[in-house]
């Protein structure tokens, strides 16, 4: 265990609480285990051994030595960033004294105060922290389950699927057709699917200007609509075309062996079938009992789960409230758990929680980049995590403005991946 | 609600604390040091976002006092200072001061 050199640096409390924490080895340190090393799991893990200087001992279990993000896979898409642009690795929360356990959770035994690993033996406990992202709702779309992700990729969970259906696209035949079945809410990332759109008619205005988009949504409307169906009408005119649920769509299933989809009886004929089926939190979650419906009730104070005070829930596993399932979110909700986890195990002092979330989307990026972006606070209240207000971009905003837009979500994605994963 | 009507039409220079004030309150370092892991979800992997660390307590402080009265124009950093009280805003500006650049 190193010491931070920050650390010395700060407030005498802070100094205090670390050197009357139990820091002797042989001793019993306070346990906390985290399942999960994406947005809400790095973030949370980081956080805690970084400010307990060695106080709490943190085991991250994640099976993947690489966390690939989501967030900017559509760029990836739209032929803006690499595939290892995205990627990150364990080795500076591991260098930050966390132990980094490559394996998977099957079981928490909320009475032994353990966590059971695919991969044989199990872990003690003093706090848990879940943040195992999402699953797919089986069933919930018509004729797809997860075995037909091969045919009709998701790419809703990051890594090999986005590569997949990055290498589909650039197959298409030229004047070929891309269809999107976009999820229903609640789902990860509200603005994702039409920032997919977005960087998929990106690819196809340089690479392939004669294919076209549809996009079959259950939905009445979605996260900045007006934003993106201006940019879609100036950037690719003619390109898009949505059905909503006015079209019928209220009846969708997919053939993945005919790559159809049939909308109400009529049938649409894909090159390429991008199916992001109805989520749910990630399976852990599931079984450990601490879901009602699809989703883990949490306290707004302190992420802790409505069912067991040990254990915290965080990111998009959690309902939370008013917060969207954003990898920034995520990292928000994990410093108030954090905090919550440290101020438990040892007398470090806690503060309320205060929550914020920015979403950036890239509308259109090559020589032209049009980026827009939402955000808002919230406080815990009783019930919730309450929105208190918030911004977003405005239609008609000069094109300088949404160029700097775009450059903040470079700087941002930066700033943020350092902050899950330590500084590489 | 009131918070998202005023954060939608902009509060006027008015309704922010004046700087004077602002330099006068002494802030809490500790917990100036927990409000900051909201802002390094932004800050600190460089290009267009500027890094915080070392900032004088007077520039912090000036600058978060204009994003929130709208001097400064940036919806990022308005949206983040509409949040902040007169306490967070002095507490910010002095663990910032402390940290090393
Ligand atoms: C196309 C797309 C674009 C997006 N764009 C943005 C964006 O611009 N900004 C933004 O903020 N968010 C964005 N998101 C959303 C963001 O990716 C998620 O909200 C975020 O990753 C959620 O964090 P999490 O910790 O809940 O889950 P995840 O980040 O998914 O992490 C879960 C981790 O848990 C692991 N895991 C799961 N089960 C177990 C188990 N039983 N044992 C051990 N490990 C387990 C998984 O391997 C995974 O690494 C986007 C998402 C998509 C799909
Ligand atoms: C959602 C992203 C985001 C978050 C969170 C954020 N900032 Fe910023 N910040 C920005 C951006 C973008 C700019 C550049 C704005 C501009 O051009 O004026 C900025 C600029 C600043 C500046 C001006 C720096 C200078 O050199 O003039 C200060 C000071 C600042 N932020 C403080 C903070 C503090 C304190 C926090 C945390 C309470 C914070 N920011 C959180 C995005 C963010």
């Amino acid at each position: 265990m190193t010491l931070n050199r920050r650390h010395f640096m700060g407030t005498g409390a802070a100094l205090a609480a670390a050197l009357s924490a139990p820091m002797v080895m042989g001793q019993s340190r306070p346990r906390v285990v985290v399942v999960g090393g994406g947005a809400g799991g790095a973030t949370a893990a980081r956080y805690i051994a970084k400010d307990s200087n060695g106080a709490i001992d943190v085991t991250l279990i994640e099976p993947s030595r690489t966390y690939y993000t989501c967030w900017f896979s559509n760029l990836y898409l739209g032929g803006v960033r690499t595939f290892d642009s995205l990627g990150h690795t364990y080795g500076a929360l591991a260098a930050d004294g966390i132990n980094v356990v490559h394996d998977y959770a099957v079981g928490v035994d909320r009475d032994a105060k353990t966590v059971s690993l695919a991969g044989g033996g199990s872990l003690p406990y003093d706090r848990l922290i879940l943040s195992p992202g999402i699953d797919f709702k089986d069933g919930a779309m018509p004729g797809w389950d997860v075995s037909a992700q091969n045919a009709m990729p998701h790419a809703y969970k990051g890594g090999s699927q986005t590569q997949l259906l990055k290498a589909q696209l650039e197959a298409m035949p030229e004047g070929g057709r891309f269809i999107m079945v976009a999820p229903p809410n609640p789902y990860r990332c509200p603005p994702g699917p039409y920032e997919r759109v977005s960087m998929v008619a990106n690819y196809f205005k340089y690479n392939n200007p004669t294919a076209s988009i549809l996009i079959v949504d259950l939905k009445e409307k979605f996260s900045k609509q007006a934003l993106f169906e201006e940019g879609w009408q100036r950037h690719y005119s003619g390109m898009i075309e949505r059905l909503g649920p006015d079209f019928g769509g209220a009846n969708v299933s997919v053939n993945p062996a005919e790559m159809t989809v049939d909308i109400d009886g009529a049938v649409e004929k894909g090159d390429v079938v991008n199916v992001i089926p109805a989520m749910q939190a990630g399976r852990i979650v599931h079984q450990a009992g601490l879901t009602e419906g699809d989703w883990a009730p949490v306290n707004a104070a302190d992420m802790s789960s409505k069912m067991d005070a040990d254990i915290h829930i965080l990111g998009d596993a959690s309902a939370q409230g008013d917060m969207p399932k954003s990898g920034f979110s995520a990292n928000s909700q994990a410093k108030v758990a954090a905090m919550a986890v440290r101020g438990a195990l040892t007398d470090s002092r806690v503060f309320p929680a205060k929550y914020s979330n920015t979403c950036w989307s890239l509308i259109h990026a090559v020589d032209q980049p049009d980026g827009v972006k939402v955000g808002a606070n919230y406080e815990a209240t009783e019930e919730k995590i309450a929105s208190t207000g918030g911004f977003i971009s405005q239609p008609g905003e000069d094109v300088g403005l949404r160029a700097d837009t775009y450059r903040e979500s470079l700087a941002w994605y930066d700033a943020i991946t350092s902050d899950m994963f330590g500084a590489a | 609600m009131m918070l998202a009507l005023v954060c939608a039409t902009g509060v006027s220079a008015e309704d922010v604390a004046p700087i004077d004030a602002l330099l006068e309150i002494e802030g809490d370092v500790a917990y100036g040091e927990y409000l900051a892991t909201e802002c390094t979800a932004c800050h600190g992997g460089g290009g267009r976002i500027p890094p915080l660390a070392g900032l004088p307590r007077e520039y912090m402080l000036s600058a978060l006092h204009d994003y929130k009265s709208g001097v400064r124009e940036n919806a990022t950093m308005k949206n983040v200072a509409m949040a902040l009280g007169d306490d967070e805003m002095a507490a910010l500006a002095a663990f910032f001061e402390t940290e090393t650049p």
